[in-house]
């Protein structure tokens, strides 16, 4: 299993930041993470296409994510509306680090 | 006796056993593939002198377009030698299909052909990626994941194709820039017998090259960072991009698009009371892909 830290250093190659917290609706994109404020909270979606892994674009018209090569097409969930994928996306584990005020994500 | 592929010379030394100087044909799309590839060779060591692997690479290829002295005409060079390549080694081949060259010549030296011709794909293909913008990025994910679609040993071969992270450039620049062109050159000799080009319509041909790279314009360069909705891979891969929309991955991006160049490199080797059905077959195959093809573009 491997780590992605969302707040972690600079340093490390993995590392990506959320400088905010998205509201309820609200998607917020970094270095191949969408980040979506949900009733429940936030959830973490990769932004890989489960298809032929091309990165998924946010259509904020339809609120869907739309895949640019291959026109698949997911809900703010993840769960695929259509298009050639057969898979959702991928669902990342999101945990809260206080040490960094921020979240990671676990892949 | 020397062999040369060259059929639009009036020569009579060959080591086929046959004549094929009087058969075939007299047009130049084999020297003018050669004057091709020389160009994209020569344009392409310069680039690589300026052109880094890693890192920033749509900020190096940025830099050689709008820094480098002469940089964005040397890439338009590049590229249209490269396209040229391709068009006018399918052609070559397309000229011996029709008048069925391959009945006369060793069956060797017809898939060598067929061979030398198939890797024009993979030459521009790598050469998509190495732009090291959005279009370039995503071509090389559809490369990576498509590769892993091959039962058995797909997972592998995508790791030789490719490395997702800091070395996502590295293996496409080194079969661009190194492996391919190698092998390019081995077979050409192999083919022609001859490295360097000749022919009347090579000066005419480059200064057509020269005036198209001078007026032509390069598709743009999307930064790797801006989101679009629709991407395209490169012009020859759009049929296959269609196909991906509707056909399963190892069917319409793997298999599908090496049935054409299969059938016709296997031609010689048909049984002779196959070989009309042989000839159909593969000519059907390479009309369904044109059709595609177009379909694709509009």
């Amino acid at each position: 299993m491997i780590w992605k830290y969302i707040c972690g250093s600079a340093s490390s190659p993995l590392s990506v930041s959320f400088s905010e917290r998205p509201r309820d609706g609200q998607v917020i994109f970094n270095s191949g993470v969408y980040l979506i404020g949900v009733k429940s909270g936030l959830l973490a979606l990769s932004a890989r296409c489960p298809h032929l892994g091309c990165q998924l674009a946010y259509n904020a018209a339809d609120r869907r994510f739309q895949c640019p090569c291959h026109g698949s097409q997911f809900s703010l969930k993840g769960h695929r509306l259509k298009g050639p994928a057969k898979k959702e996306m991928t669902v990342l584990e999101l945990r809260q680090d206080h040490e960094c005020e921020g979240y990671k994500v676990i892949f | 006796m020397q062999q040369t592929a060259d059929y639009g010379q009036q020569t009579t030394d060959n080591n086929h056993g046959q004549r094929t100087t009087d058969n075939g044909p007299r047009t130049n799309y084999g020297q003018l593939a050669l004057w091709a590839f020389h160009v994209a060779l020569l344009t392409g060591v310069i680039l690589s002198f300026h052109y880094r692997p890693w890192g920033d690479v749509f900020k190096s290829v940025s830099k050689i377009s709008g820094w480098l002295p002469y940089g964005d005409f040397l890439r338009k060079l590049h590229y249209l030698a490269g396209q040229c390549f391709l068009i006018l080694s399918f052609a070559h081949v397309l000229e011996h299909f029709l008048k069925e060259t391959y009945r006369r010549i060793r069956p060797k030296e017809w898939s060598r052909l067929v061979l030398l011709f198939s890797l024009g794909f993979p030459l521009l293909f790598t050469g998509f990626i190495l732009k090291g913008d959005k279009e370039g990025i995503l071509a090389g994910e559809v490369m990576y994941h498509l590769a892993q679609e091959i039962p058995l040993i797909g997972s592998g071969l995508a790791r030789m194709l490719l490395r997702p992270g800091e070395e996502f450039f590295l293996l496409p620049y080194l079969y661009h820039t190194v492996i391919l062109p190698l092998t390019v050159i081995f077979l050409l000799d192999r083919h022609t017998r001859r490295l360097l080009p000749r022919g009347d319509w090579g000066w005419p041909f480059m200064a057509f090259l020269a005036l198209l790279a001078t007026f032509f314009p390069l598709p743009p360069d999307i930064p790797p960072y801006m989101e679009i909705s629709h991407i395209s891979g490169p012009w020859f891969f759009h049929g296959v991009q269609l196909l991906l929309r509707q056909v399963p991955p190892l069917w319409a991006g793997v298999i599908w698009p090496v049935i054409p160049l299969l059938l016709t490199a296997l031609l010689p080797f048909a049984p002779p009371k196959l070989s009309k059905w042989g000839k159909r077959l593969t000519m059907a195959a390479w009309l369904i892909h044109g059709m595609i093809l177009v379909a694709a573009w509009l």
